[in-house]
């Protein structure tokens, strides 16, 4: 009886281990476009609508899924931001060109990049002019890139700051655990069933000042400066993710006091995603 | 032994709360009510409110049997056809039957008028594989693509009944209901023409060429699930404004 108990057990724990790994990138993109969809204003609404048929939410994984569709593989660009050598700027160093591909426009700078385009080929009033197709495709991406850049573990720094996530040495119960991995499923963790009207519920209890605060920047003449200052905090909560997990931690012994830590840093980082997300929408849109 | 059972109802739970059936059913019926007149929501509650031992028993693998011409065969008693017409028949004559019967009738139609409008579901004469379900290999990525991997195998009526939720990840039957109403809203009335048989007869008509593209033992990958979602979401839609025309017509 013992050993069926055992196997039964072991049954549904690998289940759960399963599901988790598919689902924890995609909880966090949901996430962040369903608290972008509630802070749009009704213009923006209106015309995210027209664009898109669709909710934000349903584009939030576009990116991610198409990229493995080989007529779209130059959208496996854009989905992470990279430092200086001295670790506290944007790097806008370019993306080879042999990787762009004509479905998306590869800009320098990675999603950064993407981002400072998008807002100078749609921003004021310039989206009337352009096709629907287009304005539909830089919003499908913007979605997913805006809440991808604001990852913890989607900032790039110079080897010699942080090894890459490949080297970096977590542990899961004594195996090698990803570090990229684990930040991605972060929002998710230890959440399970959580819907999307859970985690607004739960997260999004910003006050007025603090949404604004996060999304200063933008109004500024200079755009470049704007989003630089947005990757400064990014770059700032990238440092953080890796003192919450310094090298050799076991994933699978996390205190309550760690546990506590990823999410204040995971629900963070999702809301100035998410709440970003709205603002530039709102700011396209104003016109 | 009660520990086993204890186990065994935990693993049921769990396939349960994470069934995209469940869910695409729910959001099919918010639709439906969505476009239901007052007088239909007011007997649907009533209905739905009966004190009554009703246990829904789903029959595997039921299908909606079509012939050579695509025209619904219901011929068989398990017929997903024949047992809607039914249900319909029990609730357009509610005073001729017990309060058992009409709950029982209203819990087939919201199980069967989605399975309806499963892909999965529409069995075809003269096409074998469509009369059965059948396996098919999985990957990731197409052959030669950097994202390519093996990851098993899978069965049509699993691709076109579980398959879609990955990307949505947090979404209740309430969200995807939202949703797919902002997608096909448009084409509602379009939708909602014609009855059961000419709707049996278009969705043949959907899945006639899938079944002669996909044939056991074929590869499919998840950029196929991408192609396919929007016929899959187009179906949910077409279950829920049904449902509702159904319902408007029965329960006057």
């Amino acid at each position: 009886m013992k050993k069926i108990i055992v196997t039964l057990l072991a049954a549904v724990m690998a289940l759960c281990g399963v599901n988790k790994a598919m689902a924890w990138g995609t909880v966090g993109h949901n996430v962040a476009a369903y608290i972008a969809e509630q802070h749009l204003t009704p213009e923006a609404k209106e015309k995210c609508r027209h664009y898109l048929h669709h909710t934000l939410p349903y584009y939030a994984m576009w990116m991610d899924c198409w990229r493995g569709v080989k007529e779209f593989e130059a959208v496996n660009n854009g989905h992470s931001l990279k430092t200086t050598e001295d670790g506290r700027k944007i790097s806008w160093e370019a993306i080879p060109s042999s990787t762009m591909g004509s479905a998306i426009s590869t800009p320098p700078g990675r999603a950064m990049g993407h981002l400072l385009n998008a807002l100078n080929e749609l921003g004021n009033g310039n989206y009337k002019n352009l096709p629907d197709s287009l304005v539909r495709q830089r919003l499908i991406n913007m979605i997913h890139y805006v809440a991808d850049m604001h990852c913890p573990s989607h900032c790039g720094f110079p080897e010699r700051i942080y090894l890459p996530a490949s080297k970096y040495n977590l542990k899961r119960n004594g195996k090698f655990a990803n570090f990229h991995s684990f930040w991605d499923g972060s929002i998710g963790a230890w959440r399970k069933g959580w819907t999307l009207k859970k985690y607004v519920e739960k997260i999004d209890n910003v006050s007025p000042n603090e949404s604004k605060k996060w999304q200063k920047g933008l109004e500024q003449k200079d755009l470049q400066k704007g989003i630089d200052s947005w990757g400064k905090g990014i770059i700032a909560r990238a440092h953080r993710a890796y003192a919450i997990l310094p090298e050799g931690t076991d994933l699978a012994k996390l205190t309550k006091e760690q546990k506590a830590q990823v999410h204040e840093l995971a629900d963070e980082s999702i809301l100035i995603g998410g709440y970003r997300l709205a603002y530039v929408l709102n700011t396209i849109f104003k016109e | 032994m009660k520990r086993l059972f204890l186990i065994v109802a935990l693993i049921a739970s769990v396939f349960t709360a994470q069934a995209w059936t469940k869910i695409v059913n729910g959001a099919s019926h918010l639709i439906a009510r969505k476009y239901m007149t007052q007088q239909a929501i007011a007997e649907y509650d009533r209905i739905a409110s009966l004190k009554v031992e009703y246990k829904w028993t789903p029959i595997k693998n039921d299908k909606v049997a079509l012939d050579a011409n695509l025209q619904a065969v219901a011929a068989d008693e398990k017929d997903i056809v024949v047992r809607i017409e039914k249900a319909l028949d029990v609730l357009r004559n509610r005073k001729n039957h017990s309060e058992l019967e009409q709950y029982g009738a209203l819990v087939t139609l919201q199980n069967l008028v989605p399975n309806f409008h499963n892909v999965a579901r529409i069995s075809i004469e003269g096409i074998d594989h469509s009369q059965q379900d059948f396996e098919f290999t999985w990957t990731a990525g197409k052959e030669g693509s950097k994202k390519y991997e093996k990851r098993g195998t899978l069965t049509w009526s699993r691709f076109w009944t579980n398959n879609f939720c990955f990307w949505h990840q947090g979404w209740d039957s309430e969200y995807y209901a939202y949703d797919i109403d902002l997608r096909f809203g448009k084409q509602r009335e379009q939708m909602q023409q014609g009855d059961l048989r000419t709707w049996a007869h278009e969705m043949g008509e959907m899945a006639k060429p899938l079944y002669e593209k996909w044939q056991p033992g074929c590869t499919m990958n998840n950029e196929h699930r991408l192609i396919y979602e929007d016929i899959h979401l187009s179906n949910v839609a077409r279950a829920g404004y049904r449902l509702a025309v159904l319902l408007n017509d029965v329960l006057k």
